[in-house]
């Protein structure tokens, strides 16, 4: 009875994080594959996310669910304006350059935000009390994540199967030759893809600052774990990202309860070697390699 | 890396192309007796900051003998560095074999962790392998930090090592970035390095034309490795204490990509101009810019990848001011 209990609970625990992880890992996987490039800071985007939604709450008392809203349309702004950039240079054709200019601006985004907002740890202090639904047993706050993260995911795929931006980027993913010809702009649709993915990064942002603490150099971590996640999926695939997202949080979840909290930490980055080891394009493998 | 031959050759070019060579090696000559004499003659703090420039130079040079040449980008070289470092210390300390003993020990624990990630790492490409390498550099370093190689390493508290001066330090790395230089030119022109180059420019036809791929990777790899760890053991020498966060410093990664890149990808004395000129920039960085340094990097990365992708040296042998030698 306790097995299956405490089982039970770390894998609904599992599914909570997954949910947050999720709006991460399909932000990434869906910027490789409709604009092919890998955004390394796409982890940044989660800070600013999360420290958007901290000003909002600290300096300017906003309830933290409405910071969401905030938080997601300037991160909408900032990644539009750097996929704008980005996929218009005709210096960033290719996979590498674009990885290294974005890995340049990772560097300089969180060094900046480090001098900026100094390295404190911070947190939004909101539903903190433990509540029990079923037989889960957490901060209210993970509960909110929960079903704030389960709406936008549902909303997003609502968006990207009827809406006609949707549409365009399934259609430029598919084949983005065809799908210019077919009168779509294939750059703006592109740029806009990158602010959609910034977006839903912002968003899991808030939710960490609401759940755990936030902190200038907390980019990388995200990313890896995002990293990972698609890797799992293959680049480039969304029901892939949304499946590594969900297998990710559950194993992380047993992972830190079977090993100890910090062997715990190397488990997505072994994740990643290890799926890539056997498997060159990841487990779903969707996209090309080059 | 395809030059067209109906050009005509300016005659600046012409006659450069034969005077570097003599000019060239009267210049490298100066150099060597002033690098060798340099501790007799400079203050202390000059020593340290003629180290500090080796080794980049050093580290540059050996990120670029593997990534350079091949074209597989390493985002994880840190890996290399984080674990020389610890061999090298560890043997140091617990071992009691002498400094420089330890110096090597740690470059052939590092070439022995290439060699065995090797084999499956390099069958991923592309992105795939910058981002399974990320993924081991930060695994590295969080494993370094866990209960399980903590009678080794000290978690988190790190290990303090007192050995050899600041002379014996520089004339280390002297040797080394020696070493990983000469290594460099020598493989530039060999058919090792002709099926390295192959292999960047198109694997499946370097395959199909009778390159071993497979073992000319990773024989690169791992002599990339074999440097950056003997780098990482003079370099913890050099701090006198290592943890974690110390050894596998992401910017140790950063750093050498940017100077290779600054030079020039694939070249031999790319790296080395870099790393010479950019060490310098960013201990004028660090004294003017503080703690926004790395900012300071970041911009100057991303202001390269779109204006000066080939590197200097690329450009200079565009504009005919250096001989178009895959020795240079």
């Amino acid at each position: 009875m306790d097995f299956l209990t405490t089982y039970g609970e770390l894998i609904a625990f599992g599914i909570i994080l997954g949910t947050m992880y999720a709006l991460v890992a399909i932000g990434l996987s869906l910027i490789f594959g409709v604009c092919g490039i890998v955004n390394v800071a796409h982890g940044e985007f989660v800070m600013l996310g999360a420290f958007t939604a901290y000003g909002a709450w600290s300096f300017l008392g906003i309830n933290p669910l409405l910071t969401l809203p905030i938080s997601m349309a300037v991160l909408f702004a900032i990644g539009m304006v750097i996929g704008h950039f980005l996929v218009r240079s005709v210096a960033l054709r290719g996979l590498m350059p674009p990885m290294m200019l974005t890995f340049g601006l990772s560097l300089a985004t969180w060094n900046t935000a480090e001098v900026l907002f100094t390295p404190t740890f911070r947190s939004i202090d909101y539903l903190g009390e433990p509540i029990t639904i079923g037989f889960v047993t957490a901060s209210a706050s993970y509960f909110a994540a929960f079903v704030v993260g389960l709406g936008l995911l549902v909303i997003f795929f609502l968006v990207l199967k009827f809406t006609a931006f949707g549409k365009a980027i399934r259609a430029i993913a598919q084949n983005r030759d065809l799908a210019q010809a077919c009168g779509i702009n294939v750059k703006r649709i592109e740029a806009m893809t990158f602010g959609l993915g910034a977006a839903l990064a912002g968003a899991c942002g808030t939710m960490v600052a609401m759940v755990w603490t936030i902190y200038p150099q907390m980019g990388l971590t995200y990313l890896s774990k995002a990293f990972a996640m698609v890797v799992i999926g293959g680049l480039g695939s969304l029901p892939g990202a949304f499946l590594g997202a969900y297998i990710f949080g559950v194993a992380e979840s047993v992972g830190t309860h079977v090993m100890t909290t910090r062997m715990a930490q190397v488990l997505p980055f072994a994740l990643i070697v290890l799926i890539l080891a056997v498997r060159r394009r990841g487990l779903v493998g969707a996209a090309g390699d080059e | 890396m395809s030059e067209p031959h109906n050009v005509r050759v300016p005659v600046s070019a012409r006659i450069m192309g034969r005077a570097v060579p003599a000019s060239g090696a009267a210049l490298l000559l100066i150099y060597a007796v002033l690098a060798l004499v340099a501790p007799l003659i400079f203050h202390a703090s000059w020593i340290s900051l003629l180290y500090l420039t080796l080794y980049f130079i050093s580290l540059a040079a050996a990120w670029n003998f593997f990534s350079g040449f091949s074209g597989y980008i390493n985002f994880g070289y840190v890996a290399f560095i984080g674990i020389g470092m610890y061999a090298g210390v560890i043997a140091y300390v617990d071992l009691k074999i002498s400094v420089i003993a330890s110096f090597i020990f740690g470059g052939f624990v590092s070439a022995l962790f290439a060699a065995l990630i090797g084999y499956p790492i390099l069958r991923i490409r592309g992105a795939y392998f910058s981002i399974a390498m990320l993924a081991i550099a930060e695994g590295a370093r969080v494993l370094a930090g866990t209960e399980y190689l903590e009678p080794f390493t000290r978690g988190g508290s790190g290990i303090a090592v007192l050995a050899g001066d600041l002379v014996l330090q520089y004339y280390a790395m002297l040797a080394l970035t020696a070493a990983v230089v000469a290594s460099s030119m020598l493989m530039a022109r060999s058919r090792f390095g002709l099926s390295l180059i192959a292999v960047r420019e198109d694997e499946a036809a370097a395959d199909g034309m009778g390159v071993n791929t497979t073992i000319v990777k990773l024989t690169a790899f791992i002599i990339s490795a074999f440097f950056a760890g003997t780098a990482g053991a003079i370099h913890a020498t050099f701090l006198h204490y290592i943890e974690p966060f110390a050894a596998f410093d992401i910017k140790y990664t950063m750093l050498p990509i940017i100077m290779a890149i600054f030079g020039g990808l694939g070249t031999v004395v790319g790296p080395v101009i870099g790393g010479l000129f950019l060490e310098l920039v960013s201990d004028y960085a660090w004294l003017h810019f503080g703690r926004m340094n790395v900012t300071l990097f970041g911009l100057v990365l991303m202001g390269l990848v779109l204006w000066m992708p080939d590197g200097v040296i690329v450009r200079l042998k565009e504009l005919g001011l250096l001989p178009k030698s895959r020795m240079i």
